[in-house]
């Protein structure tokens, strides 16, 4: 018995001293089944961009090598480094912001010939945020670059190349789409749609995430100046997730909505994100600022919150007649009369423009010729049905061209802002007339000859010594104030006319590379262009209007540019269709009495 | 084997140790033995610590077990929101070899931080990929998780798909802390990724702690507590009982007015009023009967003494008639010596009743000196050789050629050698009698032999009782008056010395005389043997020794 001591008063002595109390070591202990695994949504094929050794054409290569900058941008240099040789690999070191440029012939490419030459022109620089910005001036010229064949005597490389990233209009096209996101403007009145360009193949899981991170970033630049930017420390907590049970999950940080006036800041928030988000957005869009409780949004109540959502599929049209407003017939409320304007005032017009906002008819008239041109103008609100009091607005000089509604506001009519160029001049008016203000452009050369301005009021493009440029329009105490012009570089030698055609895009026209007169779409960067009529001969297009489109009819295959296209030449009014389509006097609704022969409709125009 | 062999040196000196415990324990066990407080007290101890220890190991380790588990849920539920979390996070990425990737891992590590560093180190999160390899494992803070998530946690989150716990304890970021790890894993639409998180448990861990420190200080306090009172509790039962004891070792002692004190009624006051009227009963019997045997003595003493006055008178009358005999005729003349032999020997008994009384009173006294017993051996030999004549026995001598010089009373021994001889040649039956003496240093010894009809079994006691007679009907010749070997007896123990007989039937009988050579030395051993050598072999009969 006693040799069996020891050990049991050892056990013993272990069993009480370590018996109790949270032992050092465990085994694994299984709870249970974990969650269940979830379904892709990707295909596992690899992006098919080009390598290097993907083609020996070297007229391919070339294009390829101009693509090579385009999709992960921090990947950009590496790929664009794998198209060249060691040597050229250790000397290449290029400005990391990638060049968007737009070849303005076709590169020479022959084997015998290392060297090739590029031709280009300069369309912008495309940086992280999707903002293509257009250079400061205009840049052309001619880069080189050296091919050679590598030792398998098959691939190519690039011996040397310019010191640029490089990405051709066309791989810009192939690779990215465009991607509006909104920014409240100042005003808070509406939302100022801000083009920016996203890769193609990003997964549809990250594209909230990256949508709300470029909202964070803040606006492109030259609209800083009217938009509002997200309040400083605003932070997307973690990813957006995946849209699970039609719910799109959003935590922002705490810092998103400022603490006075909270509810109204809020409630622009989500708006601005359902604007942003909308082609996926689905039912709901659940919001969390910061550990608040989260917030549900169903519906699409928030489309009222950007001005092109008034926008018509289908706009009532009109053209001047004789010097009558009439109705272009086959388009919606053909046989009403003409709003706003009174019956014994239509007469003696050359141009018009016709707005409305949610509350308000407005009308602005260009009557008269010579010096006795007169731009009257007035507001109705819509729902009275009555005709607006035409007022006279003075102080302008002769040589008027189309006014315009900039800014249509609701609720009242004042604070209605038009602009008209008058002798190569930008003036402002407001619709209970009075002295038109003179609006400084600086910056752009040579006379203004079309300006345009986006429904949401603020985006301006403007046409001044036969190039285009973009500007934004603020409104202060007094008055409107344009910011400096940037110019665009369209594909067009000579640009004539422009229109806002949709929230990215602007009808153009002018003289094209070929010399011959064309009508087309450009991106508001001028970056990438649609064509519409490439050959118009010589005949001068002088003026150009479009109905934008409406993005929320907008389906995902299209571009979103406009389908209502008119435009004027010297003599005649067009619809710029699949062909440039003449406005006759059949076309019109009510044509008024007998007119002269060789009478034809013209100065179209759209209720906007 | 290494371990067998340190088990053998473990087993060696324990022993050793145990040999020594028992060396030294030895008073503690005849404590142990004799004390029934210390037993009680012991035993009270023992199994407190065995009640206690166990109510306390079993709440200990029930809190630890409800500290753990209650962490364990938190975990859990934190753990479940963290990899809903981190589902939605890495929904995002359909694609493993999304570049982005790594980052969303990293920033998903950063949101499921919780970022509230204790001093005594936070908890860890981190996310791995074991099925994708070319995915880093994103650890914040960024610490060595090796020693914490352990392959058998990796094999059951990341090969089985299981949610798994583990308790670690690995050194972390230079302090040792002990973890629960959870483990789960994380579906995302390229596959799955691990989610650890390991929460320290040190707070849990102090707080078992304390509560096993709690219970073992109460645990040690109460058995402490325990033994005091039963020590109280037993000492008031066990004081009455060592009271009751002692003063039954006093009543024993013969102090018969020794009481126990009685407090109160309980059953100890009645254990000590019984205890004191049995003492009281005892006295009064005692105290009756010593009375009675003194009123006896008395009454003998005095029968001797006021016999002895008209003996005397009857003596002088009877001396006058025998010294005249001659003038009457013979039958008066026979009368007269008859009456005065009768004398005689009236006068003897009466001696030996007041000598005997004298020894019952208590009023013997020793009479020591320095004697050489061998003349005095001589000289009773001598005075009785007439009567050894008339029986026709020999009385042989074994003496020592040298002096035997003894402490004793010369007169006393005399008178019991006397006794001793005349009785051995009354019964002697004509055959020889030896009396042999032997001397060491501490002792003297005679005895006296004869070879006569001897003593049945027995009757070695009966012969020193006082008026004994072997055989009732026997007439005596030698006028022996009956009180001769109880006065011997008496004298033998006023020496300090023995008196014993042995005799067996057909074998004759011995007696031995033993004394101290020094006066009031005691006796350990006699020089000669009680059981004669001459006796016939395998003869029976025991020694009776009569102890002085």
């Amino acid at each position: 018995m006693r040799r069996h001591t020891l050990p049991v008063v050892v056990a013993l002595t272990a069993l009480v001293l370590g018996g109790c109390g949270i032992p050092d070591e465990s085994g694994v202990t299984v709870i249970g089944p974990g969650p269940s695994t979830g379904i892709t949504s990707g295909s596992e094929n690899t992006p098919d961009q080009a390598t290097r050794t993907t083609t020996s054409d070297r007229t391919e290569f070339v294009d390829n090598y101009l693509a090579a900058a385009a999709g992960d941008y921090d990947g950009a240099l590496d790929r664009v480094k794998e198209f060249m040789s060691p040597e050229a690999k250790s000397t290449f070191k290029p400005v990391t912001i990638p060049r968007v440029i737009r070849l303005t012939e076709k590169p020479l490419v022959s084997p015998s010939q290392p060297v090739i030459e590029l031709d280009y022109e300069l369309v912008g620089t495309l940086g992280r945020n999707g903002v293509l910005e257009p250079p400061k001036e205009p840049v052309e010229g001619t880069y080189e670059m050296t091919l050679g064949t590598a030792e398998d005597g098959i691939s190519l490389y690039v011996l040397s190349a310019p010191p640029f990233l490089l990405i051709s209009d066309t791989a810009l096209n192939a690779n990215y789409v465009q991607r509006t996101i909104y920014f409240w403007n100042t005003e808070h009145s509406g939302l100022v749609p801000d083009v920016r360009y996203m890769l193609r193949d990003l997964p549809i899981e990250q594209v909230p995430t990256t949508v709300i991170s470029w909202l964070i970033e803040g606006p492109a630049p030259w609209l800083k100046s009217v938009v509002e930017l997200l309040p400083e420390g605003t932070s997307l907590l973690g990813k957006v997730p995946a849209i699970q049970d039609q719910t799109l999950a959003i935590n922002l940080s705490a810092q998103a909505v400022p603490t006075d006036n909270a509810a109204d800041a809020l409630e622009r928030l989500r708006r601005q994100l359902q604007w942003s988000l909308r082609p996926l957005l689905p039912e709901n869009l659940a919001l969390k600022i910061g550990h608040q409780e989260t917030k549900n949004y169903y519906g699409t109540d928030f489309f009222t919150s950007n001005a092109s959502f008034r926008l018509e599929r289908s706009p009532e049209r009109f053209a001047v007649y004789g010097g009558k407003i009439v109705r272009l017939s086959g388009f919606p409320h053909a046989v009403e009369a003409i709003p706003a304007i009174p019956p014994q005032a239509n007469k003696d017009i050359r141009t018009a423009a016709l707005s409305t906002s949610g509350t308000h008819t407005y009308a602005a008239l260009v009557t008269g010729s010579g010096r006795g041109e007169t731009l009257r103008v007035g507001a109705t609100p819509t729902a009275s049905g009555q005709d607006a009091t035409l007022r006279t607005v003075s102080g302008l000089p002769a040589g008027l061209g189309y006014p315009v509604w900039a800014i249509t506001p609701n609720r009242t009519a004042g604070g209605a802002v038009g602009l008209i160029i008058g002798n190569g001049g930008l003036f402002s008016f407001n619709p209970e007339g009075g002295p038109a203000r003179p609006v400084q452009v600086s910056g752009a050369a040579g006379k203004l000859s079309a300006i345009t301005v986006a429904p949401d009021g603020h985006r301006v493009a403007i046409v001044a010594g036969g190039r285009l440029y973009r500007a934004v329009l603020a409104v202060s105490s007094d008055g409107v104030s344009l910011s400096e012009p940037e110019l665009l570089q369209a594909p067009l030698v000579t640009v004539t006319a422009a229109a806002f055609s949709g929230e990215g895009w602007l009808t153009v026209a002018g003289v094209g590379v070929s010399k011959r007169v064309a009508v087309l779409d450009v991106t508001i960067d001028g970056a990438l262009s649609d064509p519409r009529l490439d050959d118009l001969g010589d005949d001068t297009v002088n003026y150009v209007t479009a109905y934008p489109a409406n993005p929320v009819n907008q389906s995902p295959s299209e571009l979103g540019n406009s389908d209502s296209v008119s435009y004027t030449t010297a003599d005649a009014a067009w619809d710029a269709l699949s062909t440039a389509v003449r406005i006759d006097a059949a076309d019109l609704a009510q044509p008024p009495g007998e007119q002269p022969a060789g009478t034809v409709p013209t100065a179209p125009l759209f209720l906007n | 084997m290494p371990v067998r062999r340190a088990l053998r040196v473990v087993r060696r000196y324990w022993r050793v140790v145990v040999r020594h415990g028992k060396h030294y324990t030895a008073p503690a066990r005849r404590a142990w033995r004799r004390s029934l407080h210390l037993r009680v007290v012991t035993l009270t101890l023992v199994g407190s610590s065995l009640l206690v220890g166990t109510f306390g190991w079993f709440i200990a380790a029930q809190s630890a077990n409800i500290l753990l588990h209650r962490t364990q849920e938190e975990i859990s539920s934190s753990m479940d929101g963290k990899v809903a979390y981190a589902y939605r996070q890495l929904t995002v990425h359909p694609q493993a070899r999304d570049p982005e990737l790594p980052s969303t891992i990293n920033d998903t590590v950063n949101e499921l931080f919780d970022g509230d560093q204790a001093e005594d180190g936070g908890s860890v999160v981190s996310i791995r990929a074991e099925h994708h390899r070319e995915l880093p494992a994103v650890t914040l803070p960024n610490v060595d998780t090796r020693d914490l998530i352990t392959p058998d946690m990796i094999r059951s989150v990341a090969e089985q798909g299981r949610v798994a716990q583990q308790i670690r304890t690995a050194e972390v970021e230079g302090t040792t802390t002990k973890y629960l790890v959870y483990g789960s894993p994380v579906p995302t639409k390229f596959g799955r990724v691990e989610l650890y998180y390991m929460v320290p448990l040190t707070t849990e861990d102090r707080a078992a702690d304390q509560i096993r420190t709690t219970v073992l200080v109460t645990g040690i306090a109460l058995v402490i507590l325990l033994g005091v009172v039963a020590g109280l509790v037993t000492r008031m039962v066990v004081t009455p009982v060592r009271v009751a004891a002692r003063t039954a070792q006093r009543l024993s002692a013969g102090l018969l007015d020794q009481r126990m004190k009685v407090d109160g009624e309980d059953d100890l006051a009645l254990l000590a009023a019984a205890f004191n009227q049995m003492a009281a009963n005892l006295q009064r019997q005692i105290v009756r009967l010593e009375e009675m045997s003194r009123l006896q003595r008395r009454f003998t003493s005095d029968v001797s003494h006021e016999l002895r006055t008209p003996l005397t008178t009857v003596r002088m009358a009877a001396d006058l008639i025998f010294s005249e005999r001659e003038e009457f005729d013979p039958a008066v003349a026979r009368s007269a010596e008859l009456l005065q032999a009768e004398l005689d020997r009236f006068e003897g008994l009466l001696t030996d009743l007041l000598e005997i009384s004298r020894f019952d009173a208590g009023f013997a006294a020793l009479d020591a000196e320095h004697t050489d017993l061998v003349p005095i051996v001589r000289r009773v030999t001598d005075r009785l050789t007439g009567l050894a004549g008339r029986a026709g026995v020999d009385i042989e001598l074994r003496l020592p050629e040298t002096p035997v010089i003894a402490e004793v009373d010369p007169r006393r021994v005399e008178r019991v050698l006397r006794n001793l001889v005349g009785n051995a040649i009354e019964h002697a039956e004509a055959k020889p009698v030896v009396v042999t003496m032997a001397t060491d240093e501490a002792a003297v010894a005679i005895t006296v032999r004869d070879h006569g009809i001897g003593l049945k079994p027995g009757e070695e006691r009966l012969v020193f009782n006082r008026f004994w007679r072997a055989d009732p009907s026997r007439a005596r010749q030698t006028g022996g008056t009956g009180l001769g070997l109880s006065i011997s007896v008496e004298d033998a123990r006023l020496h300090g010395g023995w008196l014993e007989a042995w005799g067996a039937p057909g074998e004759g009988s011995q007696f031995r005389l033993t004394l101290p050579v020094r006066a009031g030395d005691r006796l350990v051993a006699a020089p000669l043997t009680l059981i004669p050598r001459d006796r016939p072999a395998a003869a029976t009969g025991e020694p009776a020794e009569v102890a002085g």
